[in-house]
């Protein structure tokens, strides 16, 4: 198991994300998907891992954005394929680009333990045709489980058809749910774990929030 | 006449009724959605539907309550309705607000946008933008009503070209709701602010309709779900 970098979060998933696996993020804007991948990131950098971050923001936005969430890891950096400011040029036009860059790294990388954060797909879905995007993640998907890998991508809620949500989220091993609900006159941000490959699905929805720390979880129910 | 008179003053005392029901449920849904948020730049965008929510309140309290000149009080200017949100320091810091609106809408608005534009280079004309516009602010304390205008030109002129494009731009369906809103909230806020704020009780149904789309404005901020009670 892949430790997600956040306790209370793993103990949900019985220990963290499943080897070989990959995990989609879902929720809205402003709702914290991302600091899923800065912990995860984090994570696997302090346990010796070889991570690689990709996303369409610059270097500076994300560590900005990191440092919001109390994450401020100077000493290891994850390798980054960012729009300005990372070792690899992140183009949203360039799909192929994208996929010889993972592919490589999972490929140098061979021997370890391999954590890939995406963070640009649903800029991807929107600027292509859904098919392309799923025939693109259809392929990475199964080079991550060709080696000692686990992937996380996040995906705004919102912004997608209903069905390309759908299938997106057929594609992926792991689904995990942030969403706002409103309850009477309370908007409550609840977590779900809508599907994990070796754990048994979990109909309930959890309270969550983000401390300097990490996330705390707790359940919700009337 | 005195019947009329008296019903006239009536509606003028519903519409400030309903403006302060609307900004005060616009404000509590910002709020309780910021309260639900865990990145800066959405918090802050609304923070600013509450500072909005909040403006539009004092402006109907200014132009819609019994001791305001507005709605007929023959007492002068010397309430302590004027005094408080009917002065010129009073006016450029509610455009301040709207002002600080814009910015924190086109900061989310660039997010959305899946080519990450930076929609009239705002990450640089902001910044000279808000160091003139609180030189104006300052400088109403001394000169008085003559330079509210100008900080009542900020928000109007950048919002009107800022919120098309970045509705056009955005990949978000939610934030192309809240732009429209915010849109049309900004048009009923200056008509009822600025261009008939002594008519009433026109003045006050136009703010009324601005609280409504406040109110729609704030209910958009972020795509929201319902708990089915099977799922629970």
């Amino acid at each position: 198991m892949a430790s997600s970098g956040i306790p209370a979060l793993d103990k949900l998933l019985a220990d963290g994300y499943p080897d070989k696996s990959a995990i989609l993020v879902v929720g809205p804007p402003g709702i914290g998907k991302e600091a899923l991948g800065y912990w995860f990131t984090n994570s696997g950098l302090v346990q010796g891992d070889f991570c690689l971050y990709v996303t369409r923001l610059s270097v500076k936005e994300v560590l900005q954005d990191e440092k919001g969430f109390g994450i401020d890891n100077q000493r290891r950096v994850p390798l980054w394929c960012a729009s300005e400011g990372g070792q690899i040029k992140y183009d949203v036009n360039d799909l192929a680009g994208l996929s010889f860059n993972i592919k490589e790294t999972l490929k140098q990388n061979a021997g370890r333990r391999v954590r890939i954060v995406i963070d640009a797909i649903s800029s991807l879905l929107m600027l292509n045709q859904p098919e392309t995007i799923y025939r693109l993640l259809t392929q990475l998907l199964a080079d991550v489980k060709q080696y000692d890998a686990v992937l996380l991508a996040t995906l705004e809620e919102g912004m997608h058809k209903p069905e390309v949500l759908a299938a997106m989220q057929q594609l992926f091993d792991g689904v995990v749910e942030l969403r706002l609900y409103e309850e009477g006159l309370r908007v409550l941000p609840l977590l779900r774990i809508r599907k994990m490959r070796g754990v048994p699905p979990q109909p309930g929805y959890y309270n969550f929030s983000f401390t300097r720390t990490g996330m705390e979880v707790s359940t919700h129910g009337k | 006449m005195a019947s009329s008179l008296e019903l006239g003053s009536l509606a003028i005392v519903l519409e400030l009724l309903a403006v302060l029901f609307l900004a005060a449920l616009a404000g509590y849904w910002a709020l309780s959605l910021r309260r639900a948020l865990f990145v800066r730049t959405y918090r802050n965008q609304a923070l600013a539907v509450v500072m909005a929510a909040v403006a539009t309140g004092f402006i109907g309290l200014a132009n819609l309550s019994p001791g305001s000149p507005a709605a007929g009080s023959q007492t002068g200017g010397g309430t302590l309705v004027d005094f408080l949100v009917g002065g010129p320091l009073f006016l450029s810091l509610v455009f301040l607000g709207l002002f600080y609106m814009v910015d924190s809408t086109s900061r989310a608005g660039r997010l959305s946008d899946p080519l990450l534009r930076d929609t009239l280079h705002w990450s640089k004309v902001r910044n000279v933008l808000w160091g003139l516009d609180i030189a104006f602010v300052v400088l109403t304390v001394p000169t008085g009503i003559f330079l509210v205008i100008f900080t009542f030109f900020f928000p109007i002129v950048s919002g009107a070209l800022l919120f098309p494009l970045l509705a056009r731009r955005s990949g978000d369906p939610t934030l192309r709701r809240h732009l429209g809103w915010l849109g049309v909230f900004f048009i009923f806020f200056f008509l009822s602010a600025f261009l008939f704020f002594d008519s009433l009780p026109l003045s006050g149904a136009f703010l009324v309709v601005a609280g409504i789309c406040l109110y729609g404005s704030a209910r958009s901020l972020a795509p929201l779900n319902r708990l089915s009670l099977t799922e629970q």
